[in-house]
């Protein structure tokens, strides 16, 4: 349905307009949309909740994000086809054999939960939720004998009849209506005997075998199981022939206890863990007894309780039921079903006859030995069955399945030892099965690096070279796949690594890491600048060679077995045609080819030859190289000979002296030092240049500084005007005159006889102009003494407010002093100056001043 | 937020009374489940898209009771909201 269509539909309902309608429509949207944005949730009577929520939408960006979760109803009438279906317990895992081929990723989460594994992957389920507390043998002992609900229906064989159906079926059955026999295709007397049963579910029911072989074709194509299916599925078939028969299946299958089915289901494994790799196969579990526990529904019905979460809360186990779909409505549900619960019941009686049918067990043995000796002893003890043939190539693609295996659990048991810590998995089964290969596991190993490490040293018989070398093929893939990398990456750079070096020194692959990590860098280093040292090491080595000290030196081992090789080989035979060798190959890093040509040589001679080999190779490089001119070839390219030289002696180098080429090369310090003096003197010119320019910005400065510096004395003095300090004025013209009149006249009281050198002093200086005025500072007393041509006068302040100034003269005339007011207008305003006198002297007017003015 | 709430705000904005708008309210969510009831998907632009999937047989296993279960298949509507009611929703001011 679109949007349209409800729209439509609305429309056509109501009779209103499509345009109302979806105005309607949106505007509802609009405030939906308001809401969520708000984080509210929605409820809507019957239909459900629009919840909203944040999550990591994008970009690692956090966002509200939106989810339905529909009414029950809702949900149960969607699911109509299926709500009659209900959880059923499919197998009793009992001794938690299942879970030794689960793996740990299954077992991980809290022992409390469920995993529940499909299609899609697995969930966790928390126990709680289940109402079953009980243990299953009670449960078993209720359903049968407890509550009157329950009818158990047993099938007395009639064997004339079909041979296909040999097994007893025990039927729990629930409220049994007549219409749930019809549908249910679990086989009950009546139907049976009658034939009223659907054709399908007879069928399904009565070809176990055909069931079994499809089965197994299947599963051949997948060729690693072929060989568990196979001999599983074989006595299966053998089974009711043997079993159904000899035992009478007069037994029911509830008594039987489950620590008598604990063989049966450890048997079982194999089967348990196909459909879970297999996802295509129908499933097939063991099971001991067949339950199907009802799905109970809540009284209380929740509105938005997600339905699928509460299916297993809601089992109950006083009641008991078997629960399938109406065969012709879910035809998938009957095929599916019907054959996981065919399975389970042919396994059920299995279990339940586990104890008289020994025979079957020992196939399994045979098969598979070493689980089942892990497992249980029992079986081990048993007959053998007739079928003994089995072909050595199964045998050897069970083992390594079993090697796989064995290792898994190697890694799966560091982790459940971290888990048994925290008690959270505990399997005693596990030591017990693991243990045993285990120990086996090592020894090989051992033998392995024995056998390498005789190489490695020369010494090497051919019997244990042939098994080593049959191991090496296996375990080489897994010890190489770094040295393969980093293979590859040297390949990418056009140098390959020579891997003989590695299986010939113990010590190359610690070089070999630390040309991993260098690796990058270093090889181009290697193909120019190198050279040079090697030739000395040539040298040096032919001299050690001679002195017969080498393995002191280089502490090398390889270099020993080339002396011997050289000595022996000189008393032995000096003609020994060595074979023509491609050391290209060898140094490509063929490793295949390398180990070959070793068996070969080794079978041939028993004496080393690779060393000789390797002396020979060493030889002619060196006498190439003394030819050669000692300068490095740069562009020349090297080849691997020169390469496989370089590293080799590098390494001996390394062991002896100081690593100087893995850190990046003897070049690299001549260049470090280079740049430490550009450094240096770079640096001194800098520290020259920042102290120019610290002189001239210096110097610079005082010259501005002492031009400022009288200005600014000035402009300081001039804006000083508030403050009692005031210098700056212009001729204030006549009304001065008028005021210094006024002053003189009243000023005469209080005159100081002036001495005579002062006005001598006086009559030095310059004489003033009527209106002129000079300004003495007198830091002193805090004043300005003026003079002019009338006399001098101590300028108490100058003030810019009339009031003020008069303020401060009635103040000055309070105490005495002959103080008046003069008015001077300037550019800046007119400023309204106090000044006290007139005086002869300067002196006069300064001790003035300082007794009464301060 | 109630459905009562939601269609007193409703009211404000659509031409209907309240009687009438609430009738169509019901009746487009009534449409939308009967739509889902017949397995039917249902996209409202603006909203999101009702869909029905089925899902299989589940096998469970209790370990605390040694048991595997059956859980049988289940019709399940799954609802994917509209790119554009979250980017409305998630929208900065």
């Amino acid at each position: 349905m679109n949007k349209i269509d409800l729209i439509n539909k609305i429309s056509s309902e109501f009779g209103i307009s499509k345009i109302e309608s979806s105005e309607y429509l949106e505007s509802l949207l609009d405030i939906l949309a308001k809401s969520f944005r708000k984080g509210k949730n929605i409820n809507i009577a019957e239909f459900g909740k629009l919840r909203s929520f944040t999550k990591y939408i994008e970009d690692g960006r956090r966002g509200k994000f939106i989810s339905f979760s529909p009414v029950k109803k809702l949900a149960d009438d969607v699911n109509s086809d299926f709500n009659d279906l209900f959880a059923t317990t499919v197998a009793l895992l009992n001794d938690k054999s299942r879970f030794d081929l689960i793996s740990i990723e299954e077992l991980e989460p809290e022992e409390d939960s469920i995993i529940v594994f499909d299609d899609s992957g697995y969930e966790d389920i928390p126990v709680e939720r289940f109402a079953i507390d009980e243990e299953p043998e009670d449960l078993i002992e209720r359903s049968i004998s407890g509550s009157g609900n329950i009818t158990i229906e047993e099938v007395d064989f009639e064997l004339d009849k079909g041979n296909e159906i040999e097994e007893d079926y025990a039927v729990e059955t629930i409220g049994h209506d007549d219409s749930q026999d019809e549908i249910i295709p679990e086989i009950i007397e009546d139907e049976i005997s009658h034939g009223t049963l659907d054709d399908d579910i007879v069928n399904v029911l009565k070809s176990e075998a055909t069931f079994e072989n499809e089965l197994t074709e299947s599963e051949s194509e997948i060729e690693q199981d072929t060989q568990k299916s196979k001999s599983f599925y074989e006595e299966l078939i053998s089974e009711p022939e043997e079993i159904s028969f000899a035992d009478g299946t007069t037994e029911e299958p509830e008594t039987s206890t489950p620590s008598d089915v604990t063989e049966v289901d450890t048997d079982i494994k194999y089967k348990v863990e196909e459909p879970i790799e297999e996802e295509s196969e129908p499933i097939t579990i063991s099971d001991k007894v067949t339950e199907v526990i009802p799905y109970k529904e809540k009284e209380e019905t929740e509105e938005f309780v997600d339905p699928d979460d509460l299916l297993p809360g809601h089992m109950k186990d006083d009641v008991i039921e078997n629960v399938v779909a109406p065969p012709g409505d879910h035809i998938a549900l009957t095929d599916d079903l019907l054959k996981i619960i065919e399975e389970r019941r042919r396994l059920l009686l299995e279990s339940d006859n586990g104890d008289d049918t020994e025979t079957v067990e020992p196939e399994i043995h045979e098969s598979k030995p070493e689980v089942t000796e892990t497992i249980s002893d029992k079986v081990i003890s048993e007959e053998k069955s007739p079928e003994d043939v089995i072909d050595d190539n199964e045998l050897r693609k069970v083992e390594a399945e079993r090697q796989k295996f064995l290792d898994e659990q190697k890694s799966k048991k560091e982790v459940t030892n971290i888990l048994e810590e925290y008690g959270i998995y505990r399997e005693p089964t596990d030591e017990e099965i693991e243990s045993k290969p285990e120990e086996k596991k090592p020894t090989d190993e051992d033998e392995e690096k024995f056998n390498s490490i005789l190489k490695q040293y020369g010494i090497y018989n051919e019997e244990n070279g042939k098994d080593s070398s049959d191991t090496e093929t296996q375990d080489v893939t897994e010890e190489d796949e770094e040295e393969q990398k980093v293979k590859n990456i040297l390949e990418e750079y056009g140098i390959q690594r020579d891997e003989e070096v590695d299986e010939v020194k113990p010590e190359e692959p610690e070089t070999g890491n630390i040309l991993d990590e260098y690796g990058v860098i270093r090889e181009p280093v290697d193909e120019t600048e190198v050279p040079t040292p090697e030739i000395e090491s040539d040298t040096s080595k032919e001299q050690a060679r001679e002195e017969g000290n080498i393995l002191d030196e280089y502490g090398v081992i390889r270099d020993t077995d080339e002396k011997t090789t050289e000595q022996e080989q000189e008393k032995a035979d000096d003609d020994i045609e060595i074979p023509e060798m491609d050391f290209g190959k060898i140094f490509k890093g063929e490793v295949e080819s390398d180990t070959h040509v070793q068996d070969e040589i080794i079978e041939d001679e028993r004496e080393v030859v690779i060393p000789d080999e390797l002396k020979t190779l060493h030889e002619e490089i060196s006498e190439e190289k003394k030819d050669l001119p000692p300068p490095p070839p740069v562009n020349v390219e090297p080849s691997y000979d020169d390469v496989f030289e370089l590293r080799t002696e590098t390494t001996s180098q390394k062991t002896s002296s100081s690593k100087p080429e893995y850190n990046l090369g003897l070049n690299k310090e001549e260049e470090e030092k280079d740049d430490s003096k550009i450094f240096t003197l770079s640096f001194v010119i800098l520290i020259f240049v920042i102290l120019i320019v610290a002189l001239l910005t210096y110097t610079v400065f005082n010259y501005g500084l002492i031009g400022s510096d009288k200005e600014k004395a000035q402009e300081m003095i001039i804006e000083d005007e508030p403050t009692e300090q005031v210098i700056t004025e212009e001729d204030a013209g006549q009304n001065q005159r008028m005021d210094l009149l006024k002053t003189d006249e009243t000023d005469d009281v209080e005159e100081v006889p002036v001495p005579t050198e002062v006005q001598e002093r006086q009559g030095d200086q310059r004489q003033l102009a009527p209106g002129e005025e000079e300004q003495i500072a007198y830091p002193e007393a805090k004043v300005v003494i003026i003079r002019t041509k009338d006399g001098y006068f101590i300028q108490v302040g100058s003030y810019s407010r009339e009031n003020v100034a008069q303020q401060k003269v009635a103040e000055l005339k309070g105490k005495g002093a002959d103080a008046f007011m003069i008015r001077s207008e300037l550019e800046r305003g007119t400023f309204y100056r106090v000044r006290v006198g007139s005086f002869d002297n300067l002196d006069s007017a300064k001790s003035y001043a300082d007794k009464n003015l301060n | 937020m109630n459905k009562k709430s939601l269609l007193n705000k409703i009211v404000f904005r659509s031409k209907f009374d309240k009687k009438k708008s609430e009738e169509i309210f019901n009746f487009i969510f009534k449409s939308i489940s009967e739509e889902l009831k017949q397995q039917s998907s249902v996209e409202i632009e603006g909203l999101g898209t009702f869909e029905v999937k089925h899902r299989g047989i589940k096998r469970a296993i209790d370990k605390k009771r040694n048991r595997e279960y059956l859980i049988p298949p289940k019709d399940k509507i799954y609802f994917t909201p509209d790119e554009s009611l979250i980017a409305k929703i998630n929208e900065k001011r």
